[in-house]
């Protein structure tokens, strides 16, 4: 088994990523003078993948929130929970499921390699029943109802509505009610055994640990399957958003607001995806970050607080850049957010400026390194998009003004802008 | 390998630098420490909030700003915190190492220029700070301290503590309060800051790679004021309690908080404090506790119940969330699980579940710049410089008899209830 070793210099650390035999891709990022160690079990499915075929096979479309449901299960097998297990080693676990993922980790001081084994043997031992698929529903339930009263998760989600005409991104990541009432425990299993396949899949760690040993507990549990050939049906989407806005009323003291701005420079991997987001994220900071002279006005007049932030977020199929906060008029944040545009796009880029977002995005991006969670995280998610750990320092590095400029006249376009709103009763 | 040292760079002026090169960043603060009490916490508070807006290189919330993102994003804040019967508040500010770097910057010395600046050099007008600065952060402060009243787990903690240590020092709250707040004025400020400078200690922390290049810096900075600290009083600790007592309060909310306020008489400086940490750990601290696992997991009568220790004063402070109609049970429940561990009741399991607890817990400490400086500062003021490897090793030590030897010194003092009229 051929292990590639990747050292980046600046940064001081390294990590060396294996193809197993059994078809996962294993990447281990030591940090050998940290106590903890974090390992995370992925693989590439989430709310998304809600149609799809199989090894060239016919298309089939599943419930809403089925990616979700299935993590919630897979912790269950017939003599007990994996928590219990992870009890005795002292590990702290947990899982979630995200727009283009689903992920089952941990994080421990010690006794790793007995954790590390039950994670594998859990999340490739599936087992659902009918009787726990409905107990699991009325629990899940419970779960769309409390998010269904969170603000902010409504707002961010209304304006995935706003934003998108028929992205699954739309959907809300557990379902509804509704949708979770057709989840059969055959469905479970057919959409464990098409995206739970080790080809479709990774384990990332970082922390005191090494390849050797993450390879000891591996060779042992791992279950080689003949690889599936997934083909995913996300529909087709236009490039401008669905509304322009969108409003909800719940209780809140003061509106929130999340303005998106739709990207369409999707199917990217790799480096072109890092750079793609070191770019974005500069402009988001150029633009309205808390040097930016958008900020300290809207600030100046009331018109945002602190809470108010910026970030671009995405997977390969769909991207977007999402600036939220408070404020007693909304509206009046969005036009001055869109007149901003217009400026920059007539004054062009400040060059000082640009260095200055350049470099505190680098160096946020550095400091993300002093934990091995983050570490961890940064890498599975990063790996579904084709990047490596440390392309996104490389992409901070050397992204040019010009990229920016680039995506600030053919991305930042008011056909592309949309507003949610999540007011008081 | 992480090294704590400690300089006494003057009277009352401190240095500590936590070496590591674990970290991709380094994080220095300067605080300043006080007796706790009731006529300047809010002031003291107030104070490092005003820094923060500028300095004479620095003078605006922009050019600090600016400053910040060429260091590469270092990050900045205020922090104002309760140690016993001091106040400790001043800023911090958290920056990349230099070998991290593009262009070969040396980010260590520009933050700490920066960082002295805003401490020793504020941005001054007349004989007061900027009036603009002093009323906007006043604005901060007072919705920080109504912030507090709306996390009702915290405020139900904070009232049993202020009504269990009313007299002592102990009940004053770090932030102070709102008319406190409102009385300031641009010139009170800045003479509570002229005092603290001549009269305070100043504590300078670093955490991460180079902090030898601080002492002389430090030293030079320090010589230059004109100063005659008084000692830092020593905090009141006592280990008994006379009849215990009760507090009910009534909000317009649905659930009940109860708070229990226990002295133990026990600080981290006693040689008992190992012990007391594990007892915490069996009786309230973890997930498969005493506590957890009876009042919350068999009688389900609330959604948390757990105990922990403050260390500078001697208390256990043990906090649950219940309905209102439960808090006769939950009390007496709650009660009986401390009986039961002064007698032993726990299995070898039980206590070797909390020990592997406890030292996770210390070793994952390590792993954070915050709770590393942390640590260490309480551990100074305690009067026992140990470090969190100490801490994890100590645990080995503690036997079953220490456990109920500890229990046994625990004295209920107050009983606070929250009582929810919804």
């Amino acid at each position: 088994m051929e292990r590639n070793v990747i050292e980046n210099q600046r940064l001081r650390e390294s990590y060396t990523e294996v193809q197993h035999p059994s078809g996962l891709r294993i990447l281990v990022l030591p940090k050998r003078q940290f106590n903890k160690t974090y390992a995370v079990f992925a693989t590439r499915y989430g709310s998304v993948d809600n149609r799809f075929s199989v090894d060239g096979g016919p298309f089939m479309s599943v419930p809403d929130g089925i990616a979700h449901f299935l993590e919630h299960k897979l912790f269950e097998s017939e003599d007990g929970n994996a928590f219990d297990r992870y009890a005795k080693t002292g590990a702290s676990a947990n899982a979630f499921t995200s727009f283009d993922m689903t992920a089952y980790l941990f994080s421990c001081t010690e006794n790793f390699k007995e954790s590390l084994d039950i994670l594998l043997d859990f999340v490739q031992n599936p087992y659902f029943t009918k009787e726990s698929v409905e107990k699991e529903q009325g629990i899940i339930g419970q779960e769309i109802r409390m998010y269904d009263d969170d603000a902010n998760w409504r707002v961010y989600f209304n304006l995935l509505r706003a934003v998108y005409h028929r992205h699954p991104a739309r959907i809300d990541i557990a379902g509804t009610v509704e949708s979770i009432a057709d989840i059969t425990h055959e469905l479970l299993y057919s959409c464990y055994n098409t995206f739970y396949n080790l080809s479709n899949m990774v384990l990332c760690v970082c922390g005191d640990t090494d390849m050797d040993e993450v390879l000891e507990v591996a060779d042992k549990r791992l279950k080689a399957a003949k690889p599936v050939e997934i083909s995913r049906d996300y529909g087709p989407e236009p490039s401008d958003v669905a509304r322009k806005r969108i409003e909800q009323r719940l209780s809140v003291n003061m509106p929130l607001f999340n303005i998106g701005i739709k990207d369409t420079r999707l199917g990217l991997a790799g480096m072109d995806f890092a750079r793609k987001r070191a770019a974005v994220s500069i402009l988001l900071e150029l633009l309205a970050g808390e040097s930016s002279p958008f900020y300290r006005r809207l600030y100046n007049e009331g018109l945002i607080n602190s809470n108010f932030g910026v970030e671009y977020t995405g997977s390969q199929s769909f991207g977007l850049s999402v600036l939220g906060g408070e404020s007693k008029d909304p509206d009046k944040v969005f036009e001055a957010f869109a007149a901003e545009l217009e400026q920059m796009r007539s004054e062009g880029i400040s060059l000082r400026r640009f260095e200055e977002c350049r470099k505190k995005l680098y160096g946020r991006a550095v400091s993300g390194f002093n934990s091995v969670e983050n570490v961890g995280h940064d890498m599975v998610s990063g790996f579904f998009a084709g990047m490596g750990p440390f392309d996104m320092f490389e992409a901070y590095a050397n992204v040019q003004a010009e990229e920016l400029t680039d995506y600030l006249n053919r991305e930042f376009t008011p056909d592309r802008l949309a507003l949610s709103v999540v007011l008081p009763l | 390998m992480t090294e704590y040292r400690r300089i006494e760079i003057d009277k009352g002026v401190g240095l500590t630098i936590i070496g590591t090169d674990k970290f991709k960043t380094n994080y220095l603060s300067v605080s300043f420490i006080c007796p706790l009490s009731e006529e300047q916490a809010s002031k003291n508070a107030l104070l490092p909030m005003v820094l923060k807006r500028g300095s004479k290189s620095f003078p605006d919330m922009e050019s600090v700003s600016a400053r910040l993102d060429s260091l590469y994003g270092a990050s900045l804040f205020a922090t104002v915190r309760k140690k016993g019967e001091l106040q400790v508040s001043g800023l911090g500010l958290e920056f990349i190492g230099n070998d991290c770097a593009l262009g070969g910057e040396d980010v260590f010395a520009g933050a700490m220029e920066l960082l002295f600046d805003l401490m020793f050099n504020p941005r001054v007008s007349g004989e007061g700070f900027e009036a603009t600065y002093t009323e906007q952060e006043k604005v901060n402060l007072r919705d920080l301290i109504a912030a507090r009243i709306n996390d009702k787990r915290a405020y139900a903690v904070n009232r049993c503590v202020e009504e269990m240590c009313r007299g002592e020092a102990y009940a004053v709250d770090e932030y102070g309060k709102a008319e406190q707040v409102q009385a300031i004025t641009p010139q009170s400020l800045y003479e509570q800051y002229q005092a603290l400078l001549s009269g305070g200690h100043i504590e300078i922390s670093f955490v991460g790679k180079g902090g030898e290049a601080l002492e002389a810096r430090v030293r030079e900075l320090t010589g230059q004021l004109t100063r005659s600290p008084s000692e830092l009083p020593a905090t009141q600790v006592r280990g008994t309690a006379e009849s215990p007592r009760e507090y009910v309060e009534e909000l317009p909310v649905s659930q009940g908080k109860l708070t229990l306020g226990f002295r133990s008489g026990i600080t981290a400086a006693d040689p008992d404090y190992p012990a007391a940490v594990l007892f915490n750990a069996v009786y309230g601290g973890t997930p498969v506790s005493k506590l957890f696992m009876n009042v919350r997991e068999k009688l389900s009568l609330c959604y948390y119940c757990s105990s922990r220790l403050e260390k500078l004063k001697g208390l256990m402070l043990i906090s649950s969330g219940i309905e209102v109609e439960n808090r006769e049970k939950a009390q007496q429940e709650i009660l009986a699980q401390l009986e039961a561990v002064k007698k032993g009741d726990f299995s070898d399991e039980e206590l070797e579940n909390a020990r592997r607890s406890m030292v996770n817990a210390f070793n994952s400490s390590a792993d954070s710049i915050g709770a590393l400086e942390d640590w260490h500062l309480n551990q100074m003021l305690a009067g026992s410089p140990k470090t969190l490897e100490d801490a994890a090793k100590e645990m080995a030590w503690v036997k079953r008899e220490d456990v109920v030897r500890v229990a046994e010194k625990m004295r209920l003092d107050m009983t606070y209830f929250l009582k929810g009229t919804k």
